[in-house]
This record gives structure tokens, sequence and C-alpha cells, in this order.
């Protein structure tokens, strides 16, 4: 269940795209997504649909991977696609009962249906193609502006990559956890919910006491290695604004621009 | 209790890339009453295998059998398994949640559904096995050292009164007084409570000082069994694989190379104190 | 010369009556290799963290190379000179990639990129891990863990290393790797090594060892000083190396050979010459 997810994972590689700058990456990753909610016509998604394909040979994570990250979401995929077919008001297609299929309704969920693709296609690219490191210090760096009116963007960052270090710790904790108490005989998948979440208490004590264990061990460790907060720290990997960066932006804009002119091309039709 | 183990093998994670055979046909017997040491290295695995005889691992292949049931293949055996079967984990005490030492205790036994008066007389008897006094029984098992801690979490499983007992390297961390308070506890309750014992451990001395027959797992495999005499007769086995037999048989062995009549099975510094003594009669 | 001195130092934790330390004195020094021993609750742990400025003492001083760990503006240059590694491998890197680890320290006093990539190259093939530079600390072995940490502390150039208890989660091999690796820094970076550690086989590779109990120094002298006081060590709960048990024990009953003996061999030469 657990490994169909591939949102969010990294897909190792040695494009050119993985070497872009995580700062340009994010921020380009946002326009990517606004774009999708511009799109007016389906001359739109078909731009977007070639630019992403574009991406994917660029990055050389294959489509079938990239698709692979919509499994976990079909279900959804299929209720909105749904709802939008069967709800929308316009011209009547095709009736039964109360289900009424229109013009309006078809045109809509398929709308909806390429906006929820893109939208995950989008942000998964950022993420295949951008450790989480890379990405964390790239956020960080973007975010150091805001320090200034408060944003602890140091501290975020440092957050976000301790965070990532100690989730595979924590899910191994977790069953080594719930393999002790289940030589126990404690029963985590039987009786009703209430039963169930009581179940839990045996589990997450010995998880919770062993994360502040940890946390507190960890502090003194960073202390100890000279951990002083953010102020005159300096970086093994900076991040270097070089020219392939300023290219891949043209290039992107160019592509957006295009998208977006196809609205003014759909209202000239 | 006995156990038989046949042909087992457990493959991690099949066709995944994280796909790997973890237990390679393991073939092993103990007998009832045995006190049994298994040794190998991390990831060798002695946890993969120690949890298959517990049932929380099922094979890949193969069949084990406790005593009379069947606990692998298609009709296993294995309702209430955990409670024959006592595993005790590395590092227990980090599965301690209980607001006090005996509710904590009282974990497994209530989970078995006994009556009050069973599970009261079970949690003080597992108390005094691993020699905490009774005044600790309503303290916070958070609130005292890590050398009770670990008696708490042992005494957890002991409450179950199973027929055999598995510790996982249960002095890891432990000072060498801690240490042999825990081993010389756990030899007392394999002899007061007829268990039979698997004791997983890194260290040889641990290992010659209190069990009767060894097992050496490498790589998921077994590649040496028997008595001790029968495992410390493979020294250069042992070494080949970055273990060794306890420093005392080392010595002996050397003295063996230069033509001193010693005997060959002397795995304790008392033995080795007297075997030496005789030689000059 | 001495890089750290304990003077009448004197310690207790804020939430406790109970004294860890008091009127301790001790002194290493440079290039030297200590193992410190000690049972649970001795306050061995405590003046590791005392020895880099985490703990600061109730009473006496601590210095590094001089300076006064009571000095909050030194406190970096104190820890960058006296690292610390700890039990727990997992508990102590921070990074999801191996040279991200070792970069943190460098990275937190500031040194320039270019540097830190020398420095971290140079720490991890001095702990034998440099092919791993780029994997994720969560597919090392417990060793490798270890041997990363103390690659971690080394970024830093420091001339001392306080390792507490760094074997003890580990099995023999990852042992064995780890006390390989701080022998060479000792040995062959001339770090000055200060090890805890409840392995008496490991304590007797030290130049010197120190027995500490209830807050004091209960023996220190060199290994096969502080092996012969057998029985004094075992009342304290603590352990002798088996060969040296064994060599005790003959020259208890009379038999003649040394009463302290760290090694087979030596042993089984002795008892050859009087056969």
């Amino acid at each position: 269940m657990l490994k169909d997810i591939t949102i969010g994972q990294y897909y190792p590689s040695e494009s050119v795209v993985h070497k872009l700058d995580p700062r340009l990456k994010i921020v380009l990753s946002f326009i990517y997504i606004v774009a999708i909610f511009f799109i007016k016509n389906f001359w739109g998604f078909l731009v977007l649909g070639g630019l992403t394909i574009a991406l994917s040979y660029a990055a050389k994570v294959p489509m079938k991977f990239l698709l692979k990250g919509l499994k976990p979401l079909l279900i959804l995929m299929t209720i909105t696609a749904l709802l939008n077919l069967f709800m929308t008001d316009g011209e009547i297609l095709w009736k039964w009962g109360v289900l009424r299929v229109t013009k309006e309704g078809i045109v809509m969920s398929a709308f909806m249906l390429l906006r929820i693709v893109f939208l995950v296609l989008g942000t998964s690219f950022l993420t295949y193609t951008t450790t989480p490191i890379t990405l964390t210090s790239g956020m960080e760096s973007l975010l150091k502006p805001f320090s200034k009116i408060g944003v602890p963007a140091h501290e975020i960052a440092m957050m976000m990559s301790i965070a990532l270090r100690f989730i595979p710790t924590l899910i191994e904790e977790t069953d080594k956890i719930m393999a002790a108490q289940k030589a126990r005989g404690a029963a985590l998948s039987e009786g009703n919910i209430l039963k169930r979440a009581k179940a839990l208490v045996p589990i997450l004590i010995p998880l919770f006491v062993s994360a502040f264990r940890r946390a507190d061990e960890l502090a003194v460790a960073m202390e100890s290695r000279c951990y002083h907060g953010g102020n005159d720290r300096t970086k093994l990997k900076e991040l270097k604004y070089q020219k392939k960066d300023t290219i891949a932006l043209i290039l992107f804009v160019g592509a957006i621009a295009v998208i977006l002119l196809c609205n003014l091309l759909g209202a000239a039709l | 209790m006995n156990i038989a183990v046949e042909n087992l093998s457990y493959i991690y994670a099949p066709e995944t890339p994280f796909e790997k055979v973890a237990l390679k046909d393991i073939n092993f017997t103990i007998e009832s009453g045995e006190f049994v040491g298994l040794i190998g290295h991390s990831g060798s695995g002695k946890s993969t295998l120690v949890q298959h005889l517990n049932g929380l691992v099922k094979p890949t292949s193969g069949t084990i059998r406790i005593g009379d049931r069947v606990i692998t293949g298609k009709n296993a055996d294995t309702k209430g398994l955990c409670f024959t079967v006592g595993l005790v984990f590395q590092y227990p005490e980090q599965q301690l949640f209980a607001e006090t030492i005996y509710q904590d205790i009282a974990f497994g036994p209530s989970n078995m559904g006994l009556s009050q008066t069973e599970i009261d007389l079970r949690v003080k008897t597992a108390m005094e096995l691993v020699g905490l006094s009774p005044e600790l029984a309503g303290k916070s098992p958070f609130s005292v050292s890590g050398g009770q801690k670990r008696r708490v979490a042992i005494a957890g499983v002991l409450a179950m009164e199973p027929k055999v007992l598995i510790l996982d390297e249960p002095t890891a961390g432990l000072d060498p007084k801690g240490r042999d308070e825990i081993l010389n506890s756990i030899r007392k309750i394999h002899k007061q409570m007829d268990m039979t014992v698997i004791l997983v451990s890194h260290s040889m001395e641990d290992v010659a000082k209190y069990c009767d027959k060894l097992l050496v797992l490498n790589e998921g495999e077994v590649i040496l069994t028997g008595t001790l005499a029968e495992v410390f007769h493979h020294a250069d086995r042992l070494s080949e694989i970055g273990l060794s037999v306890p420093q005392v048989t080392l010595a002996v062995h050397k003295l063996r190379e230069k033509g001193v009549d010693i005997p060959e099975n002397i795995f304790t510094v008392s033995d080795a104190v007297s075997a030496i003594l005789q030689l000059r009669g | 010369m001495e890089i750290i001195k304990a003077e009448n130092l004197t310690f207790r934790y804020e939430d406790s009556a109970k004294k860890v330390l008091e009127q301790f004195h001790l002194t290493i020094e440079k290039g030297s290799f200590t193992a410190l021993l000690g049972h649970n609750g001795s306050g061995k742990s405590s003046l590791a963290k005392l020895f880099n400025g985490i703990l600061l003492p109730e009473g006496g001083s601590v210095y590094v190379s001089g300076m006064d760990t009571k000095n909050e503006e030194l406190l970096l240059e104190i820890r960058k000179n006296c690292g610390l590694v700890f039990q727990n491998p997992d508990n102590q890197l921070v990074a999801s990639i191996i040279e991200d680890d070792v970069a943190f320290a460098p990275e937190n006093l500031g040194v320039p990129s270019g540097e830190i990539r020398e420095r971290v190259d140079d720490a991890l093939k001095c702990v034998g891990m440099y092919e791993y530079r780029l994997r994720s600390p969560h597919h090392l072995s417990g060793g490798q863990k270890q041997r990363v940490a103390i690659a971690g502390i080394v970024a830093m150039r420091p001339s001392v290393i306080v390792l507490d208890e760094p074997t003890a989660m580990l099995d023999p091999k990852g042992r064995k790797e780890v006390v390989e690796t701080i022998l060479r820094l000792n040995r062959d970076y001339g770090i000055t090594a200060i090890l805890i550690t409840h392995n008496m086989e490991e304590a007797a590779l030290a130049d010197r060892v120190v027995v500490m109990e209830k807050g004091k120094i209960l023996l220190d002298g060199t290994p096969k000083e502080i092996f012969s006081q057998y029985e004094m060590l075992k009342q304290t709960g603590l352990d002798v190396p088996q060969i040296t048990e064994l060599s005790y024990k003959l020259h208890q009953a009379g038999f003649p050979v040394e009463s302290c003996i760290l090694s087979a061999d030596e042993l089984v030469e002795q008892i050859l010459r009087v056969l």
C-alpha cells in the first residue's frame, strides 16, 4: 500500500533538470500549477501535455513512472469526474431517472480530470528531480528575504531536513514496538473502533517516549557539533544560479506563454 | 517444549527492489529444557529467525514445530502462540507504556484473559524472578533506572509463563554488573521454571558461561550447531566470519598447538584455572 | 602538555541533590589515549559533557587547551577543539545524506564552501567511509553509522575526541571497526582520544585507564596497573579482560605467572616457560 505512493519520492538520474537550481524549480512548479487553473480550453491542455512530455524526456523520468503516481488518486479522480458529469446543468444528452448527462458536464468533468492529472504530474516533477535536502535548502534560500519580517527560514529548513532524516528511523521503530507488543498478545486489529483506539496506547506511548529521547540526544549532539542557529552558517553545497537555469527559465516561461495564448485561440475559434 | 525447524527460508520483500534472502534453508532442533545460545552478527538473520518461532513472521517456505504444534503452512496453529513462546526483544525497555510497573507487567497476562487473582500472582512471581522488589509495583516504569526498566520488560514476558523463552541480546548496553545480574536471573529462571531458553548474543564469553548448546548464524545460514565443544572446536571457521571463541578457549587452543597436554573443551575461566593447575600436577 | 584539565570540579544536575562529581581532578595529556571506566551512574557521561561545555561546573573549572568552559565567548572554539561522539549513532546524525551530515559542523563554523568539501572528503577517508558519501545513513550498519558520526567530529579538526560508549550498541564487527578507527585517529592523526567504555578489551588498548566511582577517581594508571587490581574492579561492578582474570586466578593459586597479563599470547608464553 505505502510503496504505491510515488508522490514526494525522489527519482535518481543525472539529467539536466535534476541539476537545475532548486529555487528555480520551486518557482517554475508554482507557475506550472497556477497555469493549470488559467487554462480555458483543450488547446491549452494539449500544449501543457506537450510541455510535460518534453520535461519527462529532459528529466529522464519515464512517463510511465510519472503516471504511476496517479494510482493512489484513482478513486478521488473517479468521484470528481462522476460528480461533474452528473451534476452540471446544461444541454441534456442522456437521461435515466434522476441521472442526466449534459454536454457541459462532459466538458467539465474532462477539465477537472485533466487539472488533477497535471497538478499531480507538476508537483511530483519537483520532488522526482530534486533531493529532499536540495529542496529544503532551496526553500530556505527563497524564504530568506522574509526572515526580516520574522519568517524563521533557517529553522523551517532545519526542521524539514531533520524530519526527513528521522522518518525512516521512526517507521522502523514503530514496526519494532508493534512486534514487541504483539509478542505480549496485543490485539491490534480486532474489535470495534474504541477497542482499536485503546490498543494503540501501547504503541503510541513508547513511540513518543522514544521520539522525545531521540530529540533530546540529537539536540545535545547538534550543540556538540557547534550548532548555534542559522547565523554565519555556510553550506557544503551552495546554490548557484547558472546559465542553464536562465535558459530553462526562458524556455519554460515561453511554453507557459503559449499555453495562455491558447485561451485567446479558443476565444477566436 | 521442543522446537524443530526444517528447511526454513525467508525472503524479505519478495519481488521488489529490496528483495533479500534473510534466512536460507535453516534446519535445527532444540530439546525441551535446553539453554541454547544463538550467535551471529547484526544482519545475520538472528532477529528474523526468533520472530519466526513465535509466529510474528511467517516463513516463505519450510516447517516449524513447537511441541506438537505445526506453526507454519496452510493449517498453521498459531493461536496464542506468543504466550507459549515468549519473546523479549532487543532493548525491551523501549516497549514500556503503562502508568505503573504492575500494569505494564500485567499487559501480557491480561491479553491472555486470565482472572485478576491469577494476574496478581503472576506479576508478583515475575517481579521476584527478575529481582524487582515488590514495592516498585506501583511506581512508573519510566521513573526507575535503566537496568530496572529492562527487568520490568523481561518480567512482562515472564508473566505470561511461556514454555519457551527467547531473549534477543538482553544485556546490550548494560554495564558488566548489570549484565551479570540479568544473565544470572535468566539462569535461575531457566532452572526454576523448567523453560527452554534461547539466548541471542554477541558475546562468546557469555554464551560459554550459560548455554549448553550453540547455533551460529551467518548471512542467513546456520553454519555451526551443536554443543559448546562441537562449536568451539571450529575456532578457525568462527574467526573467518569475524567471531571468536572465548579468550580462555583461545589460550587453551594455543597451549595445545605448542604440544601442551590440556583438554580442548575449556570455555570458562574457572575450568581453565583447574586445568592449568593440573598441568603441574 | 596538558590539553584538558578538570580542577576541583563539582557538578550536579539541577533537579537533584546528589553530586555527580565532587572535588574532581583530572588532566589529559596531548596526544594520549585514555580509557574511562566506571559503572553506569559513576559520572562518566556527565564528565564528557563537561569537557565541551554542554554542561557547566557547579564548582571548579574545566579547561580545554587552556580555555575555561565557563567563558561563553569561547564556547564554539571549545566545542570545535573537543568533539563528542555518543552511544546511539542514530541520534547524532542530522542529515539524510552522509556527506551532508559530515559537513554539518564545518557549516556551523562558517567554513568556506570549498574548504568544507575538502574537510568532508578527508574526514570520510579517515574513517574509511568515503565510498558511502552519497548514501543515506538509514542503509548503513551500526558500526558504519558510528564511523560517520566520528567523521562528523573529525571534520571540525578537533584536538580532542571524547567518545561516550561508542561501541555499546554494536556487534563485534562494528566494535572492531570503531575501535580501529579510534586507534588510527590517535596514532596517525595525533588526536587526543578519551574513550568511555564498559568493554575491558577495548580499555586494554589505551595508554592510560582511569576508573571512576561515585564521581571520584578510584584508580588511574596503565592498563596493566589497573587490571592487576582485580578484586577492587570486581567490587565496583567492573570486569577485567578474561585472560587477565585467568592469569590473576592462576597467580593467586600459586601458579608462577604474572598476576596481570593482557593477551592470550603472553599468557601462553609464560605458562610454557614454567612447564
